[in-house]
């Protein structure tokens, strides 16, 4: 499984969906692994909000694409400061709760898949989660190949 | 079940971390702020406690069952002889009345010549329905009922062609729309419980609605509905029933709000937008505000632009308060692993106190709001939010100020002085 790599809930820098020097380490003595194994790889995105006391929860399928209807400033890159009171996705947002957006782009997802096939010296299979459009359109089908 | 204190000095005990031990939310705070001073029963499960999904108080006064208050009124007697009746006296007692037999019940000897006469249908709706409740259950499924709970008794023990023909006689003899309803409401009952979905759905629509007659026994029928909707997977009209159900009904509003929950977790946007009246609206934004990740006053302030006095805006004022106290009062105040001298850093240790710069910035929103509704020349009741008002200084240590609103505390209700005299002597 190479993402989820930090905490969501107390990471809050970085992309704790996956960080490729996080996964490197992980993965420095990968090849001493003595059992045949796949690789799992993540493409879904999500948006982590915090409230007004400084607690955090998790909200699923979040894209910057979505937050385009002026209710929402970005702040930070891809951290962005909830205007109005709003539902996304059927969470009810209250002004001043800040939300910020991890997703795994076409960029990373090469990248990972580039060092992986440079770093792993058997054959292996490549599993994604998880397969809905919401993600998968964001990806050509060279990218997931 | 909180801690209460009327004493004038508390300090913080520095802890560095928690051992493991029984561990129970509402008791690791000083509780100085009565949150039922919102003198609303009917909305106290919905005030603030980190223990249960829903406030407990012994303090239900006034909070009458609202079938029975309904019995009280159409057979016109007071509401312990109406309790009597429904819910203790024994069917066999009610069947000798109607038998000419009487009965030696004392508590039944309102029940007179003259009343037999004149409510006799009544009295057999009452005999009826007291055979049926004990089987008022869902039907198992595998040997629990449909959501997992095992019942003594359940209603496809009893002959379901048999009850509903029984039922349905009885509603087309009946002339009464009080008593129609009564037997509608059974119909639609037996037969979600019975699990026949689309049949309780048929029943509502025509041995309910058509009576085109709405007091508190049709929103129970309703919520019946919308549990026979939701095991028909139609959501979103199931939680339009239990909405319904949970704004009309004064004593089942967690049951509603529980049932909306567990519907595909309760689609508060759908609710929203179909909100048609002030009430509702405010009962949604209530509801949003009870979620206690969200911010409490940003629902307060929707509910303050169009109803000032709404008890809704006094409920969520109540729970941000509560935050706060437990922010600010703790019993034990630790610090984090990785500033384990952060309390030497304090310039008192005597509570209230806090410093986290997120409960800072609440407590002004709090007091910002509270003052603001204070400012409302449409506000009756000025008291609650002069003792709000007060509070929100008090916590700030800002004696001169809390002293201030209090003393415009005018109202003698036992609740209003208690709380008036617990930040007094607190400050």
């Amino acid at each position: 499984m190479c993402y989820a790599t930090a905490n969501p809930i107390t990471n809050t820098e970085g992309n704790s969906i996956l960080e490729l020097p996080i996964l490197k380490d992980y993965l420095g003595t990968i090849n001493e692994y003595p059992l045949p194994f796949d690789i799992d790889l993540a493409l879904y995105s999500w948006g982590i909000i915090t409230n007004h006391v400084g607690k955090v929860k998790l909200i699923n399928g979040i894209s910057p694409e979505v937050l385009t209807n002026g209710n929402f400033k970005e702040i930070d890159k891809n951290t962005f400061e909830v205007l109005n009171d709003v539902f996304l996705h059927g969470v009810y947002l209250n002004k001043g709760f800040t939300l910020k957006i991890e997703r795994i782009s076409p960029k990373i997802l090469r990248e990972t898949k580039t060092y992986l096939n440079s770093k792993i010296d058997r054959p292996y299979a490549i599993v994604y989660f998880h397969l809905d459009r919401l993600f998968t359109d964001q990806f050509t089908t060279n990218d997931l190949l | 079940m909180k801690k209460n204190v009327a004493f004038l000095l508390l300090f913080i005990i520095p802890l560095k971390n928690w051992s493991c031990s029984w561990y129970s939310p509402d008791l690791e705070y000083y509780n100085l702020f009565m949150q039922e001073i919102i003198n609303d029963p009917e909305y106290y499960p919905f005030l603030r406690t980190d223990e249960s999904s829903f406030y407990q108080t012994k303090n239900e006064e006034n909070l009458h069952n609202e079938n029975i208050e309904e019995w009280q009124q159409y057979l016109n007697i007071n509401y312990e002889q109406a309790h009597y009746l429904v819910f203790e006296a024994s069917r066999e007692s009610i069947k000798g009345i109607l038998n000419g037999e009487g009965t030696a019940d004392p508590k039944l000897a309102f029940a007179d010549a003259q009343f037999i006469k004149k409510h006799t249908q009544a009295l057999r709706y009452i005999s009826y329905a007291k055979y049926l409740a004990p089987y008022m259950t869902v039907v198992r499924q595998g040997g629990t009922t449909y959501w997992g709970e095992e019942t003594q008794r359940h209603a496809g023990e009893l002959d379901y062609d048999h009850v509903i023909s029984v039922l349905k006689k009885s509603w087309n003899a009946e002339t009464d729309k009080e008593l129609k309803l009564r037997y509608g409401y059974q119909l639609v009952r037996f037969a979600h419980y019975n699990l026949k979905f689309q049949e309780a759905l048929d029943y509502f629509d025509e041995y309910v609605e058509i009576l085109d007659y709405k007091p508190v026994m049709y929103y129970y029928a309703v919520d019946q509905k919308g549990g026979a909707e939701r095991a028909l997977q139609n959501y979103i009209q199931a939680n339009q029933d239990f909405f319904q159900f949970f704004i009309h009904t004064k004593n089942r509003k967690q049951s509603a709000y529980s049932s909306m929950r567990v519907t595909d977790g309760a689609n508060f946007e759908e609710l929203l937008q179909n909100a048609k009246t002030p009430k509702e609206k405010n009962d949604i934004y209530l509801l949003l505000g009870y979620n206690d990740f969200n911010n409490p006053l940003s629902s307060f302030d929707k509910i303050v632009a169009q109803s000032p006095n709404a008890v809704q805006a006094k409920v969520l004022m109540a729970r941000a308060i509560n935050q706060l106290e437990r922010d600010y009062f703790p019993l034990t105040y630790y610090c984090p692993y990785d500033h384990e001298d952060c309390a030497k850093e304090l310039d008192s240790r005597r509570l209230p106190i806090t410093s986290d710069q997120e409960t800072v910035a609440f407590l002004e929103q709090t007091l910002e709001a509270s003052e603001r509704q204070l400012q409302n020349s449409d506000l009756k009741d000025k008291d609650f939010w002069n003792l709000t008002s007060a509070y929100l200084y008090f916590i700030q240590k800002k004696y001169k100020e809390a002293s201030t609103y209090l003393a415009d505390v005018k109202r003698k209700s036992d609740k209003y002085l208690q709380q008036k005299k617990q930040t007094a002597n607190a400050g």
